[in-house]
């Protein structure tokens, strides 16, 4: 309910009101008989259908726009891979691993003392990926 | 907490869809109607408010109750947003402050106004003014019995009209509002 009964505004509201109850009683078959007749009637109903697709098109556009930039916000994150590691402090980390003679990382199994650049760089990525080195660590 | 009950009360936004492809013709035409009348002297127009609708409801932000035809789920969010929109386009502050509105008024923030408050409430007393113009005796009662809010019932026994000649009352009524807006 309008509050404010002074308001022509809110008056023109309850008219609406009554107007709209008269549509809804009136039967489907008298209706359309009066929008063969009454051409504003059909283009009420084409306005409304228009207005539903372009609400389709608005919640599609703005469904896409968030997932757009959620995607944006996913890519923004620096991937691992995109983190350059320099083949002597790669080495430099698998010697200290060495070192520390960290079983479980089963480095002993593999002869590390002999790795390429690209091996020892790609094993230091993995270890990474697999947490087993801290985030932290400057490559 | 919503039960599960709950959930099923409601439509889904698929079924929501579903419902409205197989609204018939003269549905959609009920609702395009309505929606003009609704925003008859205000400075929002009918296409705004049922997209604004039709969105809320395709985000899920207004749920339609199973019990419910679809075209009057619309047509009462639209009455309910009218009714948050002109709560807010109040001139008097102090009204806004002691009113609460039960709608979120961040609702109809789509709803762009084309003209100022006083210009809106000077075209709505026009167009008031040009349809009791129009209007006969019986048909100026029963207008003015629903702007003092009497039911149906009691505008038909105010009036002294039996419920086929409110009908008819109704529908001439509706006829010439039509007849003016075109």
């Amino acid at each position: 309910m309008t509050a404010d009964p002074k308001d022509p505004r809110a008056e023109l509201n309850k008219l609406a009101k009554l107007l709209a109850e008269d549509l809804f009683n009136t039967s489907e078959a008298e209706l359309l008989q009066e929008a063969a007749k009454d051409e504003t009637l059909k283009q009420a109903g084409n306005m409304a259908k228009n207005a539903y697709q372009n609400a389709m098109q608005a919640v599609g556009a703005k469904r896409l726009q968030a997932a757009r930039a959620a995607m944006k916000s996913a890519n923004s994150q620096p991937l691992l891979d995109d983190r350059p590691i320099d083949a002597a402090a790669a080495h430099k980390i698998i010697a200290k691993l060495i070192a520390a003679n960290d079983f479980q990382l089963t480095l002993a199994a593999r002869n590390l003392n002999n790795v390429s650049d690209e091996e020892a760089i790609e094993l230091v990525r993995e270890l990474y990926e697999l947490g087993a080195i801290d985030k932290d660590v400057q490559f | 907490m919503i039960t599960t009950e709950k959930i099923r009360d409601v439509l889904s936004v698929d079924e929501f869809k579903g419902n409205l492809s197989s609204l018939s013709e003269a549905n959609w035409i009920r609702l395009g109607r309505s929606a003009e009348r609704l925003c008859m002297g205000l400075a929002i127009e009918g296409k705004d408010l049922l997209q604004l609708v039709f969105c809320k409801a395709l985000e899920g932000k207004r749920k339609c109750p199973r019990s419910l035809p679809v075209e009057v789920f619309i047509f009462g969010a639209m009455e309910s947003l009218v009714d948050t929109y002109l709560k807010s386009r109040k001139r008097d502050p102090l009204y806004l402050t002691i009113k609460s509105t039960e709608d979120d008024p961040s609702d109809i923030d789509d709803l762009r106004p084309t003209i100022d408050t006083p210009e809106e409430i000077l075209k709505a007393k026009q167009t008031l003014q040009e349809i009791e113009q129009t209007l006969k005796d019986d048909e100026a009662m029963v207008v003015m019995a629903q702007l003092d809010e009497y039911s149906p019932q009691q505008i038909q026994e105010t009036v002294g009209i039996t419920p086929t000649q409110y009908a008819s009352t109704l529908r001439a009524i509706r006829r010439k509002v039509d007849r003016l807006a075109k």
